[in-house]
């Protein structure tokens, strides 16, 4: 059976944020991370008649889609966020905590663009959207070990650049 | 594993953002079952994917170093100005973003003084996607963005499988790989392809993307169509053939 309508409100109020926050993780940047959503939620709308309730969750169908979309727009812009952007958009000193809040944004994107495709894609599954190692394993067609492995691996990379940051940023 | 860093940067949706993407879906319920069939039922339109492209137009329309840092090999064809180089034309920034609205194609055509001229033939199961991009960029240069899917029939997730053409108010050039275009014709009149586009991460030309471009001129406007190479070429001509 499809997706029906009224079901659709309840779809989009629960699974908007996680869909959003894959992107934001995926593609690290705001508005971007929006019309990623956007591109999302209308292809899931116009296709919900595709959707099989026996095949899976739909928010395992869902995510397919984002994945999709942000495979998609990848492929058309050829574009990661530029390594330096971290520092393009850094913050004088004595900056308020939002703006402190940005930056270690843009700075864990740039972290995140030295991955390779298949981690940062994992992370943003993981911290993004906050989807079990099962269900990545589903939407990725890896095994939960393999998941897991590659999860334990981009996160070690990423918290020894991390803390290297932090500890240059409190010298300064 | 110590990971509270990664978990910090969640965020809700901006409300206005949540609340005008639910309007846009809810106003499509009631036309989004007719929007699969229209697009060979009705004359469609045709929407380019071409979001790399377009950024390095609009570093040349807007950015004179990005002009002088492309030199090489420049060929007039059907009107239209293409650069062949093998130094990569983004610079070392971050790329430019072009601001896009998404409109009707009704709303759009009404902001323009020339028609949006669309094809008449598509590829079985094309579904036409039911914005348009418009771009406006300095010096009065219009972009329209029209995007089909092509939706396979029983197929639970349609994949990779959208085209589109793109129109330009006024003839815009491109900067491609060395040796990457070749000229054809379409209804007679001389028009270039190229396959593949630039590769960000690699900075170089890379024919391997999986996409194939078509541009020529009709009128005093520029169609480029873009479509996925792995999809049959032959369809490709047939549908810039049946723009009139």
């Amino acid at each position: 059976m499809p997706v029906d309508e009224a079901d659709w409100d309840v779809i989009y109020t629960e699974q908007l944020p996680r869909v959003y926050n894959f992107l934001r993780y995926r593609v690290g940047d705001g508005q971007l991370a929006e019309d990623l959503t956007a591109a999302t939620f209308e292809k899931a709308w116009r296709k919900r008649g595709n959707y099989r309730r026996n095949l899976g969750a739909f928010s395992t169908w869902l995510f397919t889609i984002a994945r999709n979309v942000a495979t998609d727009h990848f492929r058309r812009n050829h574009r990661e966020l530029p390594l330096d952007d971290a520092h393009v958009e850094a913050a004088p000193a004595h900056v308020e905590e939002i703006v402190q809040r940005r930056y270690d944004f843009a700075f864990l994107s740039m972290l995140l663009a030295q991955l390779s495709a298949r981690e940062r894609e994992l992370i943003a599954y993981k911290y993004g959207a906050e989807l079990d190692n099962r269900t990545i394993a589903r939407l990725t067609h890896l095994s939960e070990s393999n998941v897991g492995s590659i999860l334990n691996r981009s996160v070690n990379k990423l918290r020894a650049a991390w803390k290297t940051e932090k500890e240059v940023e409190n010298e300064r | 594993m110590n990971d509270e860093f990664l978990n910090q940067f969640r965020q809700q949706p901006g409300e206005r953002f949540v609340r005008e993407l639910h309007e846009r879906i809810s106003r499509s319920q009631s036309t989004s079952k007719l929007s699969i069939l229209r697009s060979i039922a009705l004359r469609p339109v045709v929407i380019a994917a071409l979001a790399f492209l377009l950024t390095i137009t609009a570093l040349l329309a807007v950015s004179p170093s990005a002009r002088a840092f492309v030199a090489d090999i420049l060929r007039i064809i059907g009107g239209i100005p293409f650069t062949e180089t093998s130094q990569y034309p983004g610079g070392d920034g971050p790329a430019e973003i072009v601001p896009t609205k998404l409109m009707t194609l009704e709303e759009a055509q009404a902001l323009l003084p020339y028609p949006i001229l669309l094809p008449t033939w598509l590829p079985e199961g094309s579904a036409q996607f039911e914005h348009v991009r418009v771009s406006e960029l300095p010096g009065e240069l219009t972009i329209i963005e029209v995007e089909w899917e092509i939706v396979e029939p029983g197929a639970e997730i349609s994949g990779m499988r959208s085209f589109g053409l793109t129109i330009f108010s006024s003839p815009e050039g491109f900067i491609v790989g060395p040796d990457a275009i070749e000229e054809v014709s379409i209804k007679g009149q001389t028009a270039a392809l190229f396959r593949g586009g630039w590769n960000y991460n690699k900075r170089e030309w890379d024919p391997s993307i999986g996409v194939v471009t078509l541009v020529w001129q009709i009128g005093e406007q520029e169609y480029v169509l873009q479509w996925p190479s792995h999809l049959t070429m032959g369809d490709m001509v047939h549908v810039a053939e049946s723009i009139p």
